[in-house]
């Protein structure tokens, strides 16, 4: 029971888990849900109750997973009161231990970290507790005393690898050591060094017959709960490529990482954690795109890894995501929010909340939409629906940066005289944001009649015939920009800087919309 | 048994939903320290001085003689210094506190996490060594520091000024508790059940005696002399007792002999007492005779030759400390204290 919970804390309070969240799925609701139901002690219960108070952690439902921790907790102080009375020590570590693991998920560091305390005392040459104690220290944010003391736990277990099952365990317990180094040094090498001895281990010959059985079962489905070494072996030989993978690509060791996510996929072709990564490191824009199209389509909920599709999703070459899957249409809204097409985004967002429910990604999105578009009571609703997740102080910095913008850009437009020479890089995203977001006539009527004049350097001719020169895109100021459509321009001219006569359009993501006037000599 | 309230401790910090606190004697005040908040209660004084603490409180060290305490935050590695005089003053920690002893006003303090040994001086400077391997523990005799690693067991000797080792001794592992008594070092082994002594001066002659079931914590009630044996006292929860047994003296062997005397009842606190439902697992010396706790249920108990007493419920593990007439306890954020009056 207690190596159940064990490896799921394990998993669950990876830093890898918390960067790219799989899907908890139904099923194992349901089988954490079977294990509380079948359970007759009041200890066979504790595993089950932070079991499912972790998958609703991972579903974003806190008040559920509270309830499960703090039943956790009751039963823990009620099995360490008896233990203590039957004078069985035992169960009394046990039930501090399981004490201390509720309380480092309920957000007590300290209790949690005096209960550890106090388990080890009876159980200091245990490596399951001070294994347990690293996963506490992570969940409670404290890698580095998680390091301590999973360094702890590899040691012990080390001494007493002679069984499968205790082989398994080191393994476990280093993977446990490399995600809290990595979560403070990820390019250290000492965690490429326990990764590989975790693979090394899980496809050695001590574990051929865990290996086989696996085989023979057709286990292939990557569980947060474990119950079985053949379970257990599959989900840590996943969890232990993927962490690889982001050891080795932040070490700029792009082939190790891509080895590492491609062995993953052989094992599981749709794991979206796998997919991001080798999203991250393609190259073309086709492959970028794609690869984080596959990921979201694996997981289309996770907010971490639409976030890392943001990042892409800015750059002007971002090809627009199509297909009908709730995974595209994510891909889509995050696109078109990037491009500053808030109300077509909101659509989308809609459609998607209407055929699959509305989920935290959704309500993030919306959320976003809403910041992007200055409707700051609509956007403080949603945000207070994400108030668990980090997004929400990041979307609640953008609302604010978003108004000392604009309240500083129409101060500024109204001290504008015409034309304006040579405008700073953020004079022109203040004012192209609020041609964008602008509601008042009498604002975008005087941005319009604003002209500007600065150097700009010209991107490659569309085509020339010997007198014009068509041109679609450029910088100014280090911002890309465009025209809304090709322009051509009399004369046979190069790329390069030229100086140019023209007004704002507005902005789509980082890219200026720009209505040129004249090239100027 | 006669109460006092003394007073009502603020609200803990919504920021800080952990319930510990710490009580510690800093000469003859109380320190009484909960999330956000530390307060000095000096003798005589109707109303504490509070002051903004640790938002963590998890132990305390105390030198008596010098009016000081430390209060030990463990998650944020702070610790802030109290005098009973004067304002607390709060130092940032390299290290993270696992446990800490005074020397005089010098506060040493051991780091489990980082394997090192801490000095704060009096003027709040900060030196750190490495230890050998992690230790837990941190023990003051004879103006040098010793301290014990339970993981790969190894007992240290440091020289107190220059923090230089002088000395490893390999011992049992997996120890709960470390003493000292001036001449021998005491171990106790819960998995064992046996309690370990040995020479601080040669760092050698490892003894070992049963120690109950499972020998949690051990105190030191007399320190052993040249001709006669000390005395310890040894919380065992399992058998819900408490052990006392002469402790080691120099040249012979009355150690386990002392013990043996304890288990045919000769010197064993409370046999008869069935006052201790769940035994106990923290004990200290107290007005002739022992205060212990229960863990499991914040009981805290006074006991001496004759009987033991439960005198306070819900209490912290660290959250108790005595003046050498009255207990005090933190219980739900509260300080109380309660008489010990004079039994011996």
């Amino acid at each position: 029971m207690k190596r159940l919970v064990v490896l799921f804390l394990l998993l669950a309070a990876s830093s890898l888990a918390a960067a790219e969240p799989r899907l908890t799925s139904d099923y194992e609701i349901e089988i954490a849900r079977r294990q509380l139901e079948s359970a007759r002690t009041s200890r066979e219960k504790i595993a089950p109750h932070l079991n499912l108070g972790d998958i609703r952690a991972a579903r974003h439902e806190t008040d559920a997973a509270n309830g499960h921790y703090n039943a956790a907790l009751r039963i823990a102080d009620e099995m360490a009161h008896s233990a203590r009375k039957r004078a069985d020590l035992s169960s009394y570590a046990d039930a501090v231990t399981y004490r201390a693991a509720a309380l480092a998920k309920l957000g007590r560091p300290g209790d949690a970290r005096a209960a550890f305390e106090e388990a080890i005392r009876y159980r200091s040459d245990d490596p399951s507790t001070w294994n347990l104690y690293a996963s506490g220290m992570r969940v409670a944010g404290l890698p580095e005393k998680a390091e301590a003391a999973a360094r702890n736990a590899v040691l012990l277990a080390e001494e007493r690898k002679v069984t499968a099952k205790a082989v398994l365990d080191v393994a476990i317990y280093r993977y446990a050591l490399a995600g809290a180094i990595y979560e403070q040094r990820r390019d250290d090498p000492e965690v490429g060094e326990l990764l590989a001895a975790v693979v090394g281990t899980l496809d050695g010959p001590e574990l051929a017959k865990v290996r086989e059985r696996a085989r023979d079962q057709e286990i292939f489905e990557i569980f947060t709960i474990v119950r079985s070494d053949e379970d257990a072996l599959v989900s840590l030989l996943n969890r232990a490529l993927l962490l690889l993978g982001r050891h080795h690509e932040a070490r700029g060791e792009t082939v190790a990482a891509r080895s590492a996510w491609e062995r993953v996929l052989r094992m599981r072709e749709d794991d979206p954690a796998a997919l991001a990564g080798l999203a991250r490191l393609a190259t073309s824009p086709q492959e970028i795109s794609q690869r984080y199209l596959r990921s979201l389509e694996a997981n289309p909920w996770s907010i971490p890894q639409l976030r890392q599709y943001e990042a892409f999703a800015e750059s002007p070459d971002a090809p627009r995501p199509e297909g009908s899957s709730a995974g595209a249409a994510m891909q889509r809204a995050v696109w078109l929010l990037a491009r500053a097409r808030e109300a077509e985004a909101s659509a989308e967002i809609d459609r998607i909340a209407d055929a699959h429910g509305e989920r935290p990604a959704t309500i993030y999105l919306a959320a976003r939409a809403a910041v992007a578009m200055g409707d700051g009571e609509k956007a403080e609703a949603l945000i207070g629906r994400l108030e668990d997740l980090p997004e929400a102080a990041l979307l609640r910095r953008a609302m604010a940066a978003r108004s000392e913008s604009r309240a500083s850009s129409s101060e500024i437009l109204s001290s504008l005289g015409s034309p304006v020479v040579d405008p700073s890089s953020d004079l022109l995203i203040g004012l192209a944001r609020l041609v964008s977001e602008s509601r008042s006539p009498a604002e975008l009527a005087q941005i319009d009649a604003l002209l500007f004049q600065g150097i700009v350097d010209l991107d490659e001719a569309l085509s020339r015939d010997g007198s014009t020169t068509v041109f679609a895109s450029g910088t100014i100021e280090g911002i890309p920009f465009r025209f809304s459509v090709p322009v051509a321009f009399r004369g046979d001219l190069s790329a390069g800087e030229h100086r140019l006569a023209f007004r704002l359009a507005g902005i789509a993501g980082a890219t200026l919309l720009v209505e040129p006037l004249e090239l100027m000599p | 048994m006669k109460r006092y309230l003394l007073f009502i401790a603020a609200l803990l910090t919504p920021a800080a939903l952990d319930a510990a606190s710490v009580v510690v004697r800093a000469g003859d005040a109380i320190v009484h320290a909960v999330p956000g908040s530390i307060r000095v209660l000096a003798p005589g004084a109707a109303e504490p001085r509070s002051y903004p603490g640790l938002a963590y409180p998890g132990f305390g060290a105390a030198a008596s003689a010098y009016a000081l305490a430390a209060i030990f935050d463990p998650v944020e590695d702070r610790v802030a210094i109290v005098a009973s005089e004067g304002t607390p003053r709060l130092v940032e920690l390299r290290d993270a506190p696992t446990a800490a002893a005074f020397l005089g006003s010098t506060l040493f303090v051991v780091s489990r996490e980082n394997g090192t040994l801490i000095r704060i001086g009096s003027d709040g400077t900060e030196t750190s060594v490495r230890a050998s391997g992690n230790p837990g523990f941190v023990s003051i005799s004879n103006d040098t520091v010793f301290t014990y690693d339970p993981i790969h067991g190894v007992v240290e000797r440091f020289d107190p000024l220059s923090l230089e080792s002088s000395g490893t001794l390999v011992i049992d592992r997996f120890g709960s508790d470390f003493e000292t008594d001036g001449r021998f070092g005491y171990l106790a082994i819960p998995g064992t059940g046996e309690v370990i002594s040995f020479s601080l001066s040669t760092l050698d002659g490892r003894k070992t005696v049963q120690g109950g079931a499972v020998p949690v914590d051990v105190v030191v009630e007399k320190p052993s002399g040249t001709l006669s044996p000390g005395t310890l006292a040894i919380a065992d929860p399992a058998s819900r007792r408490v052990w006392r047994v002469e402790g080691e003296q120099s040249g012979g062997a009355a150690f386990a002999r002392g013990f043996l005397r304890g288990l045919i009842g000769l010197g064993l606190y409370a046999p008869r007492s069935s006052e201790l439902p769940a035994g106990v697992d923290r004990i200290e010396t107290a007005a002739g005779g022992l205060l212990a706790f229960d863990s499991s249920s914040g009981d805290l108990y006074r006991i001496t030759p004759r009987r033991s007493e439960r005198i306070a419920t819900g209490v912290d593990p660290s959250g108790y400390a005595w003046d050498g007439e009255r207990a005090f306890y933190s219980s739900g954020g509260t300080l109380h204290s309660v008489s010990l009056g004079a039994e011996n």
